[in-house]
């Protein structure tokens, strides 16, 4: 077991380049099904998504002969891709965007910290672990693009709270506080739906 | 503390236990609890539940298409370097 991983482990061999490519096939092109999924959060849209992460990864492998060996090469993606989305694909967007937490609409807010945990039935809890894939990509779609994100990387990609801080290059105390309503927005509509779903499917009528 | 406090400090922390991001302490102190607790045992379970859905809910695969353009492009711009080497 190697320990810290700060220090780079051997002195970088003078790598060719099929070598490199090799590498970075096997330890940052396997992310590429999880950084499409983030992406698509981000973009909404395939087509979208699909250009920020060929961006994301031709520059993660330019900037790769220098990668540390012992770092975490995914939240490192991750981090390129945010910042991809951010300064690339959000500069060609017309429409006004939300640039920080204090533009959120007080309503929102007070939606969102009125919520304390949510209970269900146990029909409800039924309908809730067969809530269809569809429904619950929606719920999240619908969160704020910055509540969206972390929940998505704690919930999804399970990132601690400091690696997404990393990550969204965002002070740790905002990236508890998004998160803390972002998931309680999230886990009430998804409990809504439930409760729906519940109903419509005649969950306990026999 | 009344009944209704205590219970409202425990579900103040039900994302951080199930981050487990609490101290032993604390993580003790909110299993105490639920033993004795059934409707916080319910929301505890409900948020173990959503988190299950969650994950399960998001298992994309990228178009192979997407993949055979970065290998494209991967060995191009390896190739370019080295020739600029």
């Amino acid at each position: 077991m190697s320990a810290t991983p700060s220090a780079p482990v051997d002195p970088a061999p003078a790598a060719t380049g099929d070598d490199l490519v090799a590498r970075f096939e096997d330890e940052a092109l396997i992310y590429l099904d999880r950084l499409y999924g983030a992406a698509l959060r981000m973009t909404r849209n395939p087509a979208d998504a699909e250009d920020i992460v060929q961006e994301t990864f031709t520059k993660a492998f330019a900037a790769f002969k220098d990668f540390k060996q012992g770092t975490n090469v995914k939240a490192w993606l991750y981090r390129i891709l945010t910042n991809t989305f951010i300064n690339s694909y959000r500069k060609n967007q017309r429409q006004p965007i939300i640039a920080n937490g204090n533009e959120i609409e007080d309503w929102q807010l007070a939606k969102a910290d009125a919520h304390s945990p949510v209970g269900l039935h146990s029909a409800e809890m039924e309908a809730l672990n067969r809530l269809p894939d569809t429904r619950v990509k929606q719920a999240l779609h619908d969160l704020s693009e910055e509540f969206r994100m972390v929940v998505f990387l704690a919930d999804v990609e399970g990132f601690s709270y400091k690696e997404i801080a990393e990550i969204m290059d965002t002070p740790l105390g905002t990236v508890m506080s998004r998160l803390n309503r972002g998931r309680a927005q999230l886990r009430a509509k998804l409990a809504d739906y439930a409760k729906q779903y519940g109903i419509k499917t005649g969950v306990g009528n026999g | 503390m009344d009944e209704h406090e205590r219970c409202h400090r425990i579900l103040a922390r039900v994302f951080a236990f199930h981050d487990e991001a609490l101290d032993e302490a604390e993580a003790d102190e909110i299993r105490q609890h639920l033993l004795g607790c059934e409707p916080c045992l319910g929301k505890f379970e409900v948020e173990r539940a959503m988190r299950v859905l969650i994950r399960r809910s998001f298992g994309e695969s990228a178009p192979s298409r997407l993949r055979e353009r970065i290998r494209e492009k991967l060995s191009l711009d390896s190739f370019n370097d080295q020739a600029l080497a």
